[in-house]
């Protein structure tokens, strides 16, 4: 048999470098979601004065309701980008 | 053959493959975990904000709001089958007491009936959709929770005369507390007498009944009313006897409680532990509210419909319909049920693929 030479490294530095992008991708998506977390929580902790203010029910919702898009709303998800785009 | 097992080349693509999918597994697992935590604080922050809503229109005496919350969510597990998510539920209750009304006590005046609606009550969201109102809040959002809708009433006001005798629970004095720092007596309405509170003429003053216990007098708060066991809260009594310049009013005529047993669910039974077994019915039969236990039904329907033209092309077209059927229960008071359906039906797709020849 013809010996191949650096064949094995070649191969792992393929799968080295596509191994290290998909924990790099893995990560950056946890941050993601780590992030979305800590920016909710935010949001929630600077509406809660109003929010119990007890006014009537047609203002109620000026600091937004938790689960709507006016409440939060999570960046973009960027996979090269620790927290999502800015 | 040993020419294949002997080549050495693509070992470490092979390896990759073979732990990629591991890797896959983990990513997934991430995603999973990372999913259901955000839904989970988002549940959270919407339970407690509701309940503050709905106890922001109570003021009586017995106020307080709780609210559980299930949204059963596509959380996408490794294990599902044909890709499809699986709906997970995920639950977040909160409690909101509105105002000063943390506890409840003796109210000024005995003829204001209090309100039903100011009663402790609990409130069910199923999957956006209020469990006695069958509406849905998902866009009308909190508002829709009113003064008294959709919500299960966890107590009743009673008015009742005094008859026989009744439980109290009193608290040792300090200087006789031993191992137990409360103690139960059994006391005659006779000896229940009546007084009001006045500091001044132009004052009504509230009506309190008291009792004299080897010399202490105590201020009937909770006793054991309607001989259940459990105590009901005290909220205003009348004397038989108009009060007289020092206050006395007579022995107790009659008076009112709130009755934590009698509401839509016994609050008791909301959450037996197994461990509780000084609650008689400790057992999964006799906890009220929403029960833990659903069940889901998964309907999917895969059909591959593979169309050949002969020379010419071919081409094959895979219809998916997968439908997943989620009930819950919810237990009252009486003995009877509540049940609630929610069909997911959003999984229908098809794809195609097609070649020429």
């Amino acid at each position: 048999m013809r010996r191949i030479k650096a064949q094995a490294s070649i191969e792992f530095t393929i799968a080295f470098v596509s191994t290290i992008i998909f924990l790099i991708l893995a990560c950056n998506l946890f941050v993601w979601f780590n992030h979305n977390l800590v920016r909710r929580q935010v949001a929630y902790e600077n509406t809660r004065v109003k929010a119990g203010r007890g006014r009537p029910a047609s203002v109620w919702y000026l600091p937004g309701e938790p689960g709507k898009a006016d409440f939060f709303t999570p960046p973009p998800l960027d996979i090269f980008s620790p927290g999502g785009r800015k | 053959m040993n020419y294949l097992i002997d080549r050495k080349s693509g070992q470490s693509l092979v390896e990759l493959a073979a732990f990629g999918s591991i890797l896959l597994l983990c990513l997934s697992m991430l995603i999973q975990y990372g999913m259901r935590a955000n839904y989970q604080q988002n549940l959270q922050m919407q339970a407690f904000r509701k309940a503050l809503r709905a106890a922001y229109y109570k003021s009586g005496p017995a106020a307080g709001t709780s609210i559980t919350m299930v949204h059963d969510k596509a959380i996408p597990d490794p294990r599902d089958h044909w890709g499809i998510a699986e709906r997970r539920p995920v639950t977040a209750s909160a409690s909101a007491t509105w105002d000063s009304h943390i506890q409840a006590n003796y109210i000024e005046d005995f003829a204001s009936d209090p309100s039903p609606n100011d009663l402790p009550r609990t409130i069910i969201e199923i999957n956006d959709t209020l469990a006695l109102a069958e509406a849905s809040i998902s866009d009308g959002g909190i508002d829709n929770i009113g003064p008294g809708d959709g919500a299960f009433t966890l107590a009743n006001y009673i008015t009742d005369g005094c008859h026989g005798s009744i439980t109290m629970v009193l608290e040792n004095p300090r200087r006789t507390a031993q191992r137990r720092e409360y103690r139960s007596v059994v006391i005659n309405c006779e000896h229940i007498l009546v007084k009001n509170r006045r500091t001044s003429d132009e004052d009504p003053g509230i009506e309190y009944a008291y009792v004299k216990i080897d010399g202490l007098v105590h201020t009937v708060l909770t006793a054991d009313i309607d001989g259940d066991g459990e105590l009901e809260t005290v909220i205003a009594v009348r004397g038989d006897q108009a009060c007289d310049s020092e206050g006395y009013c007579g022995r107790l005529a009659q008076w009112q409680y709130i009755d934590h047993q009698s509401g839509d669910i016994d609050s008791k039974y909301m959450a037996v532990s197994p461990w509780e077994t000084d609650k008689a019915d400790a057992s999964l039969a006799a906890v009220q509210g929403l029960v833990g236990d659903y069940t889901i039904e998964k309907t999917y329907h895969n059909i591959l419909v593979n169309t050949e033209t002969p020379v010419t092309s071919t081409s094959a077209t895979h219809y998916l319909d997968a439908a997943q059927s989620i009930t819950r229960i919810i237990r009252l008071n009486d003995g009877s049920e509540l049940t609630y359906v929610t069909e997911f039906r959003p999984e229908t797709s098809s794809f195609e693929w097609s070649v020429d020849k």
